[in-house]
């Protein structure tokens, strides 16, 4: 029996790092059927019966955001006395997964299963699809497409809420951590550097092959959520007012609401805030797929680069403000993966057939 | 874009339909298939088992069936766990295996960005793996096979493999490969007219598969001795191989169908020290032939 027992366990190990591999796997493509995804927050969804509308799909995730802040409140009512390492333990338990926190964020899994969020699925991989394989992906070539959902008037992946969420947490344990008698400035620095370490060595290159600035867009935002919890907050160019505040008799207190209104930039949108890919080969079979026709093999449906073309500007969408502080080192990062995914550059540096090859 | 279960639009048709347009993306998807997770794969036989009792021959039917709780051929090894084997023959044959963990072939990962070794598995779903190794890991894990002759436990089955190809962690392995792993296991028998006790055995796997993707074959030699066993030291001895010859093909968007043929034969220095599925009660040497369908499901997304 014992024996057994050991035997479940070990499988079970297996099955969570499987898990954990597969987690933070995952990629996105914002390319493909990019028109039909904003035709439909631009009104389309007045057209189908019950489709939930923009201003919809903010509400609903503020409010999922809003009952977690209360159940923190709730958390830190009863344990009136707990300092900053006794809080992060609330929060922790409120937001984090309880075995594997930083790749499974419980409130992306609900945003993605449970709420009732219009979620754009691409199909076949999309530009990840076709000619790229295991050998320019690695493990992520297994693994579906992060799904596509419109946050506060910005397209971005799903996996963003759980990069704000996880990543966040883990920047802003990262940000404690570091001595306090660093200026804000030092360890702002010195959290960037980590993110970088993080992409490379761990999320974006080491599993995909895609180092992704949008992906630490959300990580920094999320850190300066964590910050700005208990504290007024101030990190270069941004400033966050405090969530919670102590009332007269020391219980703290939820002082405003949440809105992902105040966090997502247009920084998250891997089309506006282009990836890079490491290899060449990747790259190379990701443009080809830029110029592919849409849809099934055979059609002649305009490709992303037609599609582009055709219309620049509806195609990258409505203006958003970009992030005002500096969350990433993107000359690092062009050094290690120089191939940015950058629709601008591929879409008028190409034309159909030249492959890559006037790429520069 | 979907909310839930309902479909709110969808851009162009179902698009698995590669076959007919395009081969090149045939392959890649058949590949891809033939190469991810799943669950609750697995293979039916049918056909004729030949044994040789003493020294008169008996021809039997023979039907089987194999299946994967869970699977995954992947580029950095093949794993199931949760599998279950049945044989059932017109005489000669009634036999249940269960398997709770297989794993064949598990490399070792080189980390690309640091140069560094990785263990096997863990290096596959963390690390940019160099697409050229050779060194890998046989582990099976509790094995229980019941049949008329009696019980037989296998605890663990664990040794090196290396993939003489040289191409562990790379599509190329799943496309050809030459693995040849040196397992040693222990065995308890803990029931049945034969000797019982435990033993520890050595043994050899070849195992060669040649895909193109759309056909494949498989040939896989297993040898075992056991070392130390209740009847003597490297007195019991088993040889068991195996060729599928298999066509693989869309049945469906999401399902790949492989049918073929199958070619067994197996040897045993004692009628009950036969490792293969098909060894017969009564036999030492042993042949089976028939048709084999297997079914492999479309990832399910994660």
């Amino acid at each position: 029996m014992k024996r057994l027992r050991s035997s479940v366990a070990l499988v079970s190990a297996c099955l969570l790092l499987w898990a954990a591999g597969v987690a933070h796997a995952k990629e996105l493509d914002q390319f493909s059927d990019r028109q039909r995804v904003l035709e439909y927050y631009a009104g389309g969804y007045t057209k189908i019966s019950g489709a939930p509308s923009p201003a919809r799909v903010d509400e609903i995730l503020d409010d999922r955001m809003n009952a977690l802040l209360d159940e923190l409140a709730a958390r830190l009512a009863q344990d009136v006395s707990a300092d900053e390492a006794g809080r992060n333990k609330h929060v922790r338990a409120v937001f984090q997964h309880p075995i594997l926190p930083e790749l499974i964020t419980p409130y992306e899994e609900w945003a993605k299963h449970e709420a009732p969020l219009p979620l754009y699925r691409v199909r076949d991989k999309g530009i990840y699809g076709h000619a790229v394989g295991y050998d320019d992906m690695r493990i992520t070539w297994y693994i579906e497409l992060s799904p596509i959902v419109q946050v506060s008037g910005v397209l971005l992946g799903l996996d963003k809420l759980g990069h704000f969420l996880a990543q966040g947490f883990d920047y802003y344990l990262y940000f404690q951590s570091l001595d306090s008698k660093l200026l804000t400035p030092e360890r702002a620095a010195r959290v960037r550097e980590y993110g970088h370490d993080g992409e490379v060595n761990q999320l974006g290159l080491a599993t995909g092959g895609v180092y992704s600035m949008a992906d630490l867009a959300s990580n920094w935002a999320g850190m300066l959520f964590f910050l700005s919890l208990f504290d007024d907050v101030r990190v270069e160019a941004e400033q966050h007012a405090r969530y919670f505040a102590r009332d007269s008799a020391g219980v703290f207190r939820r002082t405003r609401d949440f809105r992902w209104a105040e966090w997502v930039t247009a920084d998250w949108d891997e089309v506006v805030n282009p990836a890079f890919a490491e290899q060449r080969t990747l790259f190379d079979k990701v443009v080809q797929n830029f110029w592919r026709p849409a849809g099934a093999p055979g059609s002649k449906s305009p490709s992303i680069c037609e599609q582009y073309r055709r219309d620049p500007v509806a195609f990258m969408g409505p203006e958003r403000a970009r992030t005002r502080s500096r969350y990433a080192l993107p000359e690092r990062a062009q050094q290690i993966a120089p191939y940015p995914i950058d629709i601008k550059r591929i879409c008028h540096a190409f034309s159909p057939g030249d492959a890559s090859s006037q790429y520069r | 874009m979907v909310v839930g279960k309902r479909e709110l639009f969808r851009v162009g048709p179902e698009t698995r339909q590669y076959c007919a347009v395009d081969s090149e993306e045939c392959d890649s998807v058949m590949a891809k298939y033939l190469s991810s997770y799943g669950f609750l794969r697995g293979a039916l036989r049918g056909g004729m088992v030949l044994s040789s009792p003493d020294s008169s021959p008996e021809l039997a039917g023979f039907g089987a069936l194999h299946l994967d709780g869970a699977s995954a051929p992947m580029p950095g090894g093949d794993m199931a766990a949760g599998s279950v084997d049945v044989v059932v023959a017109r005489r000669e044959i009634l036999r249940l295996r269960v398997t709770l963990l297989d794993l064949e072939s598990l490399f070792a990962c080189t980390d690309a960005q640091s140069g560094k070794l990785t263990l096997p598995f863990i290096g596959m779903v963390s690390k940019k793996c160099r697409g050229d190794a050779v060194l890998g890991v046989d582990i099976r894990l509790l094995r229980l096979q019941w049949d008329v002759t009696g019980n037989v436990s296998e605890w663990l089955s664990a040794g090196p493999s290396v993939e003489l190809l040289g191409n562990g962690l790379s599509t190329a392995h799943v496309l050809r490969s030459l693995v040849v792993a040196l397992p040693i296991d222990v065995q308890s028998r803990l029931s049945g007219s034969a000797p019982q006790g435990t033993s520890l055995g050595a043994g050899l796997r070849v195992s060669a598969l040649y895909r193109t993707p759309q056909w494949e074959s498989r040939l896989r030699v297993r040898h075992r001795t056991a070392l130390a066993a209740p009847v003597g030291f490297a007195r019991e001895h088993s040889i068991d191989a195996e060729l599928r010859v298999l066509h693989n093909w869309f049945a469906h968007d999401s399902v790949v169908l492989q049918t073929g043929l199958s070619f067994g034969v197996d040897w045993a220095s004692y009628p009950w020290a036969g490792q293969s599925l098909f060894s017969a009660r009564d036999a030492r040497v042993g042949f089976q032939a028939g048709l084999y369908v297997g079914w492999v499901n479309e990832a399910p997304a994660i």
